[in-house]
């Protein structure tokens, strides 16, 4: 590789470290998505009727889907009704959850393996110290 | 060609973008340790048209197989007990798979770069 050539990539647009990106530059195709779908089921979804289903086994007219229910469940989870959103659906408080994870995960990278980043900043220093204790 | 080039040859469906990435992790890196990086880094990528053909999996019997193996076990459970979202979450996947592949390539490379600086004395 040369060294040159590695300088001028250096200001490069892919970097590792948390809060680079300026503007609206963190929003990504997948956590627009994801915080799309949440705000509607937040704020705007009709939860007690359901009206049209995008799902292609309902589609197809057959009665058991494992995911049906789950968007009410997680607008009712969003407004706070628990119980309603468990008998809906049981994942839909676990997936409001993993799915808010997502978007922050994807919108600031550098927050995606911070414990094993923290984990080896440990481990690299405990292996100064052993090296300094050998001497 | 030297070592390094050789080296980055051996991993399939290499683009431009992930070349770039690579280049900027390793950067630091003398010769040798950027070899020893990229030996680890090919172990740990994930192969974009891996990720395709997992993803494709959805469709037919257990979906949510490449979440699980990028590492991201909260969504990986999700997907496979709500077969992928009704399959909206999995054709999005089919629609998205470079861009996941490329993101966990990301993380393991900036990895990679960590576990040979802390081989260095």
């Amino acid at each position: 590789m040369n060294a040159l050539f590695l300088r001028s990539l250096r200001p490069c647009i892919f970097s590792f470290k948390p809060f680079r990106s300026k503007g609206l530059g963190f929003l990504k195709p997948e956590s627009i998505i994801w915080l799309g779908s949440l705000l509607w089921l937040g704020l705007f979804a009709n939860l007690e009727q359901q009206r049209w289903s995008l799902c292609p086994l309902h589609a197809l007219g057959l009665d058991f889907c494992p995911g049906c229910g789950l968007g009410r469940s997680i607008g009712m989870a969003m407004r706070g009704q628990f119980a309603a959103s468990w008998a809906m659906h049981p994942l839909g408080i676990p997936s409001f959850l993993i799915l808010l994870h997502r978007v922050v995960v994807l919108s600031f990278p550098g927050l995606s393996g911070l414990p094993q980043k923290l984990k080896t900043r440990l481990f690299n220093s405990f292996a100064k110290f052993a090296r300094h204790e050998r001497r | 060609m030297n070592a390094v080039e050789k080296e980055i040859l051996l991993m399939p469906n290499m683009d431009g973008t992930e070349r770039i990435f690579l280049h900027n992790v390793l950067g630091e890196l003398n010769e040798e340790e950027q070899i020893t990086a990229l030996q680890i880094y090919r172990a740990k990528r994930k192969d974009p048209q891996m990720m395709l053909l997992l993803t494709l999996i959805g469709l037919v019997g257990a979906a949510g197989v490449h979440r699980f193996i990028m590492g991201q076990i909260g969504m990986g459970i999700l997907y496979f007990f709500t077969a992928g979202f009704c399959f909206i979450g999995t054709i999005l996947d089919l629609i998205n798979y470079r861009q996941l592949a490329l993101e966990s390539n990301k993380q393991s490379a900036a990895e990679a770069a960590a576990t040979v600086k802390i081989m260095r004395r």
